[in-house]
């Protein structure tokens, strides 16, 4: 092979060479490639950054002369995007071992590519992990020898290239250190190709694979790769059964990351631009005392109810009469049924607890919630929907009402939230009709409101009542 | 006034920190930070990205801080736990960022919707190794905020990672704030950058600005080229940052006090057991009982002399965690015996009521032992001198 030329050495960071690397490990060969496809295109070194894994592989940044990231085992391709989407003008270089890409990384590899983010990806499969003593690897081809497997591997191994184009990367090639011309093209390709490119180099590691396999000299170890693969553009050597394809598998132009996001905030930016919220009159105090101070609210209901929004209503509509309130909710894991509560606390003063501990007012919207929130502060109201009674006994002086038939009657069922704090307010007095309905305008967009002024204003009449 | 939520409150604290590159990964009871980061950064021109994970939300918060941008992501105690490889890179590596963890009760899947204070030795220890763990937390919406802005200033000024406590009701309750204007700290840039070097000190230069720079987790020298087995070296690295945070002092070591200045009996509480504490405070001086609060914003690293202080002059110190006893360990050794320290825990996912700190306090003041309930575990300990 020739030695490389004078002119790539301004690429690498020669201090720190002769590096981690055994004699006759391939992972020179492919940096060989990574420096002469930067010096191809013209990169200038200040404006890129190699990113790498833990490993041999991942030791690359350091001998490159750009910027450098050594990051952790597996995740180099998850502070890459991290870079890139914070720089997209940066060239983000990202080299792995195919243990950091297939076996620890997986998850951030699939990733990456569905993403698309022009980021490029090089692993160097050299099928086993080097660095650690030659264990296993997720590339160790069945049959084969590791420290880990010193009968032989019984696992299928991963198709890198493979995985990456199912996966959605728009750029996949594979080659080999056998490949000395295709080597530094590909990753040529990749550097300019506008997408996530993965090259999949198959490296030899005499130490540890060549050692334990008995596949000879790191020379006879290129043959081995030679004979293990068949390029399938052009054919220069005949295919047989078994061996692995490499080249150029997919070179496909689709939206790339960074830049669908950018346009996603210029849009983003120009709607905030059109929408500008409008300053709304500050309400004048509240002027009734509270029924009790502090003043403790329960709604409760199932999942789905609005029953968090009701709280939020009545909290923000009070605080925006100037009393001191507070609201926390409680929930289970179910987005729809469940049990759940919300809970506000008005007050004229500071709220030191924030969490309801005997309500003055509670709101059952359902029978399971009816069941399960007892506890009624002496003197309290209790306002039950009709069909929470179902299957329980409404107590002495619980107040029962058709809240979701007027809430259907308004013009739809969803708002019997709306048709409950209205009750409430009627029966209580606690916040104006004026603050809620502002609260109403403020948390809802603009087609709810009718629904929900009508809810609220049929829900202060049923209270009154 | 408005009315916001206390995950609302942390998302607009970061804004206006500056923060401009949110990533992360969903989970109860921190979801509503990044969904809050979702709708606000794009027309900002900032990045939001959910990734795959919690490790990689992370890396990319990491990788994000250097490129320039002020960083952060938010999360819970299974995703908190998922982080903690690349927390420890980002202290190896200085990296300023801001991590989010709003707790639930663990361990494991847990109790998924209700409050905890169970990663306060995560949030300090978590991960591998020695290093500065600084980490903030917050009893009302409007601290969340204050101290959300605090953490991007404290990560910014002394290149650390700072954690920010949360929990499930901190983070899902409502309060009337008023946003305060508060003052905001950014990294400086080298004076000069041709003699920049990495991990000299706090002066910060991003990957792509005109200077190759080595970032790794290896050990490293100032020049951020690798040292990997240079341990002297490596021991000196570690210090300089410990010392950083150790000189930081006061400028760090948030505390709030409530009726400290007759106190006999002080509650050591953060978070949201700091709320029903207040309430306690307020039941036992009705009582006659001199009862006050030492509220600790900052829980890591521990403000250990206002502890002390307080301890020489209080016949009784009382932590109430909403854990099996975390912090109180820490409180304890730096108490060294001048008075006899009480836990108060529980794990069942409810906040104490302020009766229940106020009943134990009374009952410790008259000598008494309290029982123990299924639904808290109080463990009682002799002082230690």
């Amino acid at each position: 092979m020739p030695r490389m030329g004078e002119e790539l050495r301004q690429y690498l960071r020669e201090e720190l060479m002769p590096g981690v690397w055994c004699p006759g490990c391939g992972h020179g060969n492919v940096l060989r490639g990574v420096v002469t496809a930067l010096d191809r295109l013209h990169r200038k070194m200040d404006q890129v950054v190699c990113v790498g894994g833990i490993g041999c592989a991942g030791r690359s940044p350091f001998y490159l002369n750009s910027s450098a990231m050594h990051t952790t085992h597996g995740r180099a391709l998850a502070y890459a995007t991290g870079l890139k989407t914070a720089r997209p003008d940066l060239t983000v270089l990202v080299t792995m071992g195919d243990g950091d890409a297939a076996a620890i990384g997986g998850n951030h590899f699939i990733h990456a590519c569905r993403r698309n983010i022009d980021l490029t990806a090089i692993v160097y499969n050299n099928g086993t992990y080097g660095m650690t003593g030659g264990q296993q690897a997720p590339t160790t081809p069945a049959g084969m020898r590791s420290t880990t497997t010193p009968l032989g591997s019984i696992e299928p191994p991963f198709d890198i290239s493979e995985l990456a184009r199912a996966a959605g990367a728009s750029y996949v090639a594979r080659t080999t250190t056998f490949d000395f011309e295709e080597l530094p093209q590909y990753i040529a390709e990749a550097i300019a190709h506008p997408g996530f490119a993965v090259v999949e180099v198959l490296t030899q590691c005499p130490t540890y694979f060549g050692r334990l396999n008995h596949l000879g000299d790191p020379a006879t170890m290129l043959d081995y790769e030679r004979d293990l693969t068949f390029p399938i553009e052009p054919m220069t050597r005949e295919q047989v059964a078994g061996q692995l394809p490499v080249g150029r598998f997919r070179r496909d132009i689709r939206p790339e990351y960074t830049q669908r996001y950018a346009e996603l905030c210029d849009r983003a930016a120009a709607a905030a631009a059109r929408d500008g919220a409008a300053e709304e009159e500050p309400l004048p105090p509240h002027e009734c005392a509270l029924p009790r101070d502090p003043y403790e609210v329960r709604f409760s209901g199932e999942g789905g109810q609005g029953v968090i929004l009701a709280g939020v209503l009545l909290a923000d509509a009070a605080g925006s009469e100037g009393r001191q309130v507070v609201h926390t909710q409680s929930y289970g894991p179910e987005a729809r049924g469940g049990a759940c509560k919300s809970e506000v606390i008005l007050s004229s003063r500071e709220i030191p607890f924030p969490e309801v501990e005997q309500p003055d007012a509670v709101i059952c919207l359902s029978p399971e919630a009816m069941r399960l929130y007892t506890g009624l502060r002496p003197g309290g109201i209790r306002l039950v929907e009709a069909r929470a009674c179902l299957g329980n006994t409404p107590a002495a002086g619980d107040m029962v009402l058709p809240l979701v038939r007027t809430a259907a009657e308004a013009g739809g069922e969803l708002a019997v939230n709306v048709v409950a704090l209205g009750a409430l307010a009627g029966r209580t007095g606690l916040v104006s009709r004026e603050a809620l309905q502002a609260a109403l305008r403020r948390r809802l967009k603009p087609d709810l409101w009718p629904l929900n002024q009508r809810a609220l204003e049929a829900g202060l009449v049923l209270g009154a009542r | 006034m408005r009315l916001i939520q206390g995950n609302e409150a942390c998302a607009l604290g970061a804004l206006h920190a500056g923060c401009s590159y949110y990533a992360g990964y969903p989970i109860t009871p921190a979801s509503e930070i990044m969904e809050q980061m979702a709708r606000m950064l794009p027309a900002r021109h900032g990045v939001f990205v959910q990734m795959e994970d919690e490790i990689a939300a992370m890396a990319a918060v990491i990788g994000a801080s250097w490129a320039g941008a002020k960083a952060m992501t938010a999360t819970s105690g299974p995703g908190f736990s998922l982080m903690q490889e690349n927390l420890g890179y980002a202290a190896m590596t200085e990296t300023p960022c801001v991590v989010v963890d709003s707790q639930r009760m663990g361990p494991s899947t847990g109790l998924p919707t209700l409050p905890s204070q169970g990663d306060v030795m995560q949030a300090r220890w978590g991960s591998h190794g020695d290093r500065p763990g600084v980490t903030l937390t917050a009893s009302s919406v409007g601290q969340v905020y204050e101290v959300t802005v605090a953490a991007f200033n404290i990560s910014e000024r002394y290149r650390v990672p700072v954690i920010l406590l949360l929990d499930a009701v901190v983070s899902h309750m409502r309060e009337g704030v008023e946003l305060p204007d508060l003052p905001v700290v950014t990294r400086q840039a080298p004076a000069d950058p041709a003699a920049f070097l990495p991990f000299g000190g706090t002066d910060f230069l991003p990957l792509g600005a005109g200077k190759p720079i080595v970032v790794t987790g290896l050990a490293h020298a100032a020049s951020g080229l690798p040292r990997a087995t240079d341990g002297a070296n490596a021991a000196r690295m570690l210090q300089r940052v410990l010392d950083r945070i150790d000189a930081a002092g006061e400028g760090i070591l948030r505390t709030r006090a409530l009726a400290l200045d007759d106190a006999e009996i002080g509650i050591i509480a953060y978070g949201i057991s700091a709320r029903p504490a207040r309430g306690a405070v307020a039941l036992l001086r009705a009582e006659g009982i001199r009862a006050g609060l030492l509220e600790l914003e900052t829980i890591w690293p521990l403000p250990e002399r206002a502890i002390r202080d307080l301890a020489a002059r209080t016949r009784l110190l009382l932590v109430p965690e909403m854990n099996l006893g975390q912090l109180v360990l820490a409180i304890r050794a730096s108490v060294e015996g001048r008075t006899p320290v009480l836990a108060l825990n529980r794990v069942d996912g409810q906040v104490f009521p302020p009766a229940e700190i106020a009943a134990v306090i009374r009952q410790a003041v008259a000598g008494v032992r309290v029982p123990v309930e299924p639904a808290f575990r109080e463990v009682q300990h002799a002082a230690h001198g």
